[in-house]
């Protein structure tokens, strides 16, 4: 009897509260995704440096072969300048207004600090030309619901330097297609999007010219007139592009996004039991923090070409030492050398209580390329670029360089030392060039000429402007001599030696 | 067994054999001067070893003597190196020499760092050639330079002015202006101990 009663009893009862009728259909389910489009219209504005704000601006973008007005500020919208004017129209419209090129380095820095901005709300953060997408569904639980969540995001919003406006919608494309068109909507049910979409003009869909001429034949001003027309028809008349992104639009198909993700830094400390200055206790703790760095590096796939160690004293501000390297680097043996080259040569300013090793910048490990047919030992430059490293790490960077040939006929500027580059060659030149000329005090006593003279003349466009005559010429001691008459001072000078 | 004995002092250039200097073997880089490689009991420059060029002062053509063989080398791809140059190497002169500028590298270290940049570049495989302008070395250093050219395969020139002691190098040669040229003495060769001195006509 008892056995039957254990048994019947349901099991689940015991334990948990069966979950009210009312919160199960408040629940979304598990697939359905909710974006939040930030977009930011006045962007291009909002990252010029703040001068004279006030003044009519306008921010010029290429389209279509010519400059024309991208975004306009307020001072100027009054003067009746709009968007996608050309520049003749702005000016007539305005006189006074400031032209600024579109900067997108500054316009994707600035999207940047604000993906990590975002990324208090959601793990899920996507970027786009000129906005933001978050994908809220995966956050609503921990924010206690979207209604919570969608204020504070609106207060937050409010308080950023930018002109945001806020759209929500099940799908990514229909958020930011809403975010861009200035409607601040918010749409959970991905049945009611159709009808929220439905009145937005055709125009702020991306279509190309003859999309958008073909679009006003058939008289399709909004939306809702694409709605009723059939797929098959509409991918024969606009193409199957068009029809992709209608169907990412509804969420007819799904669209995975890429995750914003910020740059990988590098950060360790190791603290001395006791200050020292002893080089070998640093080293250790160094070859101990490299080989932390090289674990991060490696899961990461990552490479480096410049780190920093951070040295902490007691009563004194801490002082730094910089490493670089000339090639991506991401092996232990390597920056240990390196490393050590450097320390030894450091003189440290006061014992050392704590370090830090630093890298901010990281590059993408490219492996070495080998050849799969190579016979014989294959070329590798790593030990080669590896000794350079340990040169410059040495003596600094300007002492170890290449040589290469300028495009000037001027002796002192048809060469010079970094990156080699091609030129032409003139071998009536002598090896070795004095670093500035060097008059002959007696003129050309023991000396003997060789050549005729060579003119070089030329320069007044940069500055340097020389008149030359130069010979070829032997002293008392078999010194063949590169010596010109300067035209200008009628002095002789000395400016190289054949070797 | 002689041809064992005969092989065993081919390969092993440590054993001295006397004046019979014609048996050495022609192992030597090309210097790209006939009558110099005659001279040369290696055929050419020493392969892998120290070289020492005595000059009375720069510019007497030490630089073109050894033109041939760095634009020999360049053009097999080897790097030059030229460590601590007195003046600056005019580079539409050396492209003109058919040296190949991407492979030359010039390093202006201070002078006690002379030998330590020399020895790093020797032990380098990739490194086919290393002049130095050096100041006043050991003869012990040279010793250690002498080894990392054998362990890089690479040649070593020092050019130096005003020698005062004797280094232990695989061959010495002093250089001295002359009218129709260079005059080239081989004052000390580890092949042969011959004394012999050719004019050779070295145009700028």
């Amino acid at each position: 009897m008892a056995r039957r009663a254990l048994a019947g009893a349901p099991l689940q009862q015991t334990l948990f509260e069966p979950t009210p009728p009312e919160s199960r259909s408040r629940a979304r389910p598990a697939y359905g995704a909710l974006w939040a489009a930030l977009h930011l219209p006045r962007l291009s504005l909002e990252v010029l440096s703040g001068e004279d704000a006030d003044a009519p601006r306008l921010v010029a973008q290429l389209q279509g072969g010519q400059p024309r007005a991208w975004v306009v500020s307020e001072t100027a919208h009054d003067a009746g300048v709009r968007t996608g004017m050309t520049l003749t129209e702005a000016y007539a419209l305005c006189p006074e207004l400031v032209v600024i090129p579109r900067n997108q380095e500054h316009e994707q820095a600035a999207l940047r600090q604000l993906a990590e901005w975002a990324g208090q709300y959601t793990s899920m953060v996507s970027l786009e030309p000129d906005g933001l997408l978050l994908e809220l569904a995966c956050s609503l639980r921990l924010f206690g619901g979207l209604d919570r969540l969608l204020a504070q995001l609106r207060s937050d919003a409010a308080k950023l330097d930018h002109v945001v406006t806020l759209a929500l919608a099940p799908t990514a494309q229909s958020a930011l297609l809403l975010a861009c068109c200035g409607e601040p909507v918010v749409v959970e049910d991905s049945h009611a999007l159709r009808s929220a979409l439905g009145g937005l003009p055709i125009t702020a869909l991306p279509l190309s010219a003859k999309q958008a001429v073909l679009a006003r034949r058939l008289g399709l001003r909004t939306l809702r007139d694409l709605w009723r027309l059939p797929s098959d028809g509409l991918a024969k008349r606009f193409g199957t592009g068009f029809t992709d992104y209608l169907d990412r639009l509804l969420g007819h198909t799904p669209e995975p996004r890429l995750a914003y993700q910020r740059a990988p830094t590098f950060s360790s400390r190791w603290a001395f039991p006791m200050e020292t200055d002893k080089h070998s206790f640093i080293f250790h703790a160094l070859e101990k923090l490299t080989a932390q760095l090289v674990r991060f590096m490696r899961r990461r796939a990552l490479s480096l070409t410049r780190l920093e160690v951070v040295f902490y004293h007691s009563q004194r501000p801490a002082s730094r030492m910089e490493l670089g390297s000339r090639q991506a680097c991401h092996e232990a043996a390597h920056l240990l050398m390196l490393l050590h080259e450097k320390l030894e040569r450091e003189q440290l300013v006061a014992p050392v209580v704590e370090l830090e090793l630093v890298v901010t910048e990281f590059h993408d490990f490219v492996p070495a390329a080998h050849a799969m047919f190579a016979d014989g030992m294959p070329q590798d430059d790593a030990p080669w670029e590896q000794f350079l490293d340990k040169l410059q790490t040495r003596l600094g960077r300007h002492a170890v360089t290449g040589l290469q040939l300028l495009d000037d006929h001027r002796p002192e500027r048809a060469w010079d030392y970094g990156a080699p580059l091609s030129g032409e060659a003139d071998p009536q030149r002598p090896a070795w060039l004095l670093p500035a000329p060097q008059r002959l005090a007696n003129s050309l006593q023991g000396m003997q000429l060789l050549s005729e003279p060579e003119r070089i003349e030329g320069g007044w466009w940069d500055g340097f402007d020389i008149r030359r005559d130069y010979y070829r010429a032997v002293d008392g001691g078999g010194r063949r001599l590169w010596l010109y008459r300067d035209l200008n001072d009628r002095q002789w000078y000395l400016h190289g030696l054949f070797a | 067994m002689a041809a064992d004995l005969e092989q065993l002092l081919q390969d092993n250039r440590v054993i001295w054999r006397g004046r019979g200097a014609s048996q050495a073997p022609k192992r030597g880089r090309a210097t790209g001067f006939a009558a110099l490689d005659e001279l040369l009991p290696e055929g050419g420059w020493p392969a892998d070893a120290m070289v020492e060029l005595w000059v009375p002062h720069w510019g007497v053509g030490e630089l073109q003597l050894l033109r041939p063989a760095m634009a020999a080398a360049s053009a097999a791809g080897g790097w030059v190196v030229w460590i601590a140059p007195p003046y600056v190497p005019y580079a539409s002169a050396l492209q003109g020499w058919g040296l190949d500028l991407r492979r030359l590298l010039v390093v202006q270290p201070p002078q006690r760092e002379v030998a330590w940049v020399m020895e790093q570049a020797l032990r380098q495989t990739r490194c086919a050639m290393v002049l130095a302008w050096p100041e006043g070395l050991k003869p012990v250093t040279v010793r250690r330079l002498q080894l990392a050219a054998e362990a890089g395969r690479s040649l070593g020139i020092l050019l130096d002015r005003q020698p005062q002691v004797s280094l232990p190098v695989a061959l010495r040669i002093s250089l001295a202006p002359h009218e129709q040229g260079v005059r080239v003495t081989v004052l000390k060769s580890r092949a042969a101990c011959r004394r012999q001195s050719i004019i050779l006509d070295v145009q700028p």
